[in-house]
């Protein structure tokens, strides 16, 4: 059940209900028509976004309503002052939808529990991106048909990095094989991201190397460094560059893998990748727009 | 003058430095010290942060009532309003101005013992990690 929900963590979705969502995005693909004509979705976001940010503001058009919105924390009263609260429950008047970047964790939660109208976390911090792995886990699907029983390399900084850690929660939803979590020691997953990979009973190994467990993967879903999360830019300086996905790794590891990438990329990603069969990136940055459309129309109560 | 009042819960065993602060939090709580350990008791039932803390610094404490021994665990419902401090500087909790007052629940670890887990940022605390906030607060109140 979708209608009115506020969608703050993948956590809060079961199997069944991001099943549902999957099969309203593929009807989404041929979609034309105005089911959400005189909605109005409002944009916040506080932090710089291109993907996120464009394909929300897209997929609301598409479906009828309009989008009103800010793109830096910098345009808004908050660089007066003004509180997160106060600037959600003005929003909360103005829109029938929020959907909310910021560069806090927990800012979702807070302005689902300020707003009457439903709240979609668009990034908060370095904990959720629920959307994103909704887009993630729609891609694998297509790709393979199904999400169950496939191995998987959650590649890159995994302490700081939203997508990759609600990847991770997203997978615990259904049946992987494995998920190797390929790391730098330093960027391991957070606590609460492996608590929840064993309470939910999910296979999974840490590594500090792709090459040791790349011939046993389906999918290598790789982040980048994101160093806006480090308090101390040294930290950055010695992590940065430490992994990188070549062509070479993937052929020599003789699997017919594909590459997932939330994008946008820094260099951890191979260019001579692109035009090969393995990179999926661009086809799953595209998804964002029917998986964004149909989590749009649900919630608005509204069946595709 | 000899002490009136009458031990009716007690909860531990707690190290004698964990003792000392959840002492801090319950007003008319003492300690005790019984067969080389040491227990919180009181006249009145333990709040339900005192209860949850003390899940946290020790796996082995109970709530002992008369006779009967509970885990602490069981007698809390739901999430903890009144509590620590999120160590995480970029919790929403922690932000000067925001209304967004901190909330944990219990969470029982896979590999036993339990940690806070803050509702917001998802950030748990440890036993560890716990003690030094309380050792933290304690110093700012002495």
């Amino acid at each position: 059940m979708f209608k009115g929900r506020d969608v703050v963590s993948i956590l809060d979705f079961s199997r069944g209900e991001l099943e549902e969502l999957f099969s309203a995005a593929r009807r989404m693909s041929s979609y034309k028509g105005r089911m959400l004509e005189g909605w109005v979705v409002a944009l916040a976001f506080f932090e710089p976004s291109t993907r996120t940010r464009l394909s929300f503001d897209s997929s609301a058009k598409r479906l009828g309503a309009s989008t009103i919105g800010f793109s830096s924390a910098e345009s808004t009263s908050m660089a007066k002052g003004e509180t997160l609260s106060d600037t959600v429950r003005m929003l909360d008047s103005y829109a029938d939808i929020i959907v909310l970047r910021h560069r806090y964790e927990g800012a979702a939660l807070l302005a689902a529990e300020v707003a009457r109208h439903p709240v979609i976390n668009a990034g908060d911090g370095k904990q959720h991106h629920p959307t994103q792995a909704m887009i993630d886990l729609y891609t694998v699907e297509e790709l393979f048909g199904g999400i169950d029983g496939l191995s998987y390399a959650v590649v890159g900084d995994l302490k700081h990095g939203r997508a990759a850690s609600s990847f991770i929660y997203g997978l615990t939803r259904f049946k992987p094989r494995h998920i190797y979590l390929v790391s730098p020691p330093s960027l391991r997953a957070r606590p609460e991201v492996l608590e929840t990979l064993r309470k939910t009973g999910t296979p999974y190994s840490e590594s500090g190397e792709l090459r040791k467990v790349i011939g046993d993967v389906d999918i290598v879903y790789v982040t980048r460094i994101q160093r806006e999360r480090f308090s101390n830019p040294l930290e950055y300086e010695e992590v940065k560059g430490s992994y990188k996905v070549t062509l070479s790794l993937v052929e020599e590891s003789g699997r017919d893998l594909r590459i997932l990438h939330p994008l946008p990329r820094v260099d951890e990603l191979d260019p001579r990748l692109d035009d090969t069969r393995y990179a999926a990136y661009f086809q799953q940055a595209a998804n964002g727009i029917p998986v964004r459309m149909a989590l749009l129309s649900l919630i608005a109560g509204v069946e595709p | 003058m000899r002490d009136t009042r009458q031990a009716r819960y007690s909860l531990g065993p707690l190290s004698p430095v964990d003792a000392v602060l959840l002492a801090s939090l319950e007003k008319d709580a003492w300690i005790e010290w019984r067969k080389g350990k040491h227990y919180l008791v009181s006249e009145r039932m333990p709040s339900p942060r005192t209860l949850a803390y003390a899940k946290v610094l020790s796996s082995e404490a109970r709530l002992r009532e008369g006779s009967v021994e509970r885990d602490p665990a069981s007698l809390l419902q739901g999430v903890l309003g009144e509590a620590v401090r999120c160590p995480n500087p970029t919790c929403i909790t922690n932000q000067p101005r925001e209304r967004a007052r901190t909330r944990f629940k219990l969470v029982d670890l896979s590999r036993g013992g339990a940690v806070l887990q803050c509702m917001y940022c998802g950030t748990m605390i440890t036993g560890g990690k716990l003690r030094s906030l309380l050792l933290e607060e304690l110093a700012k109140h002495a």
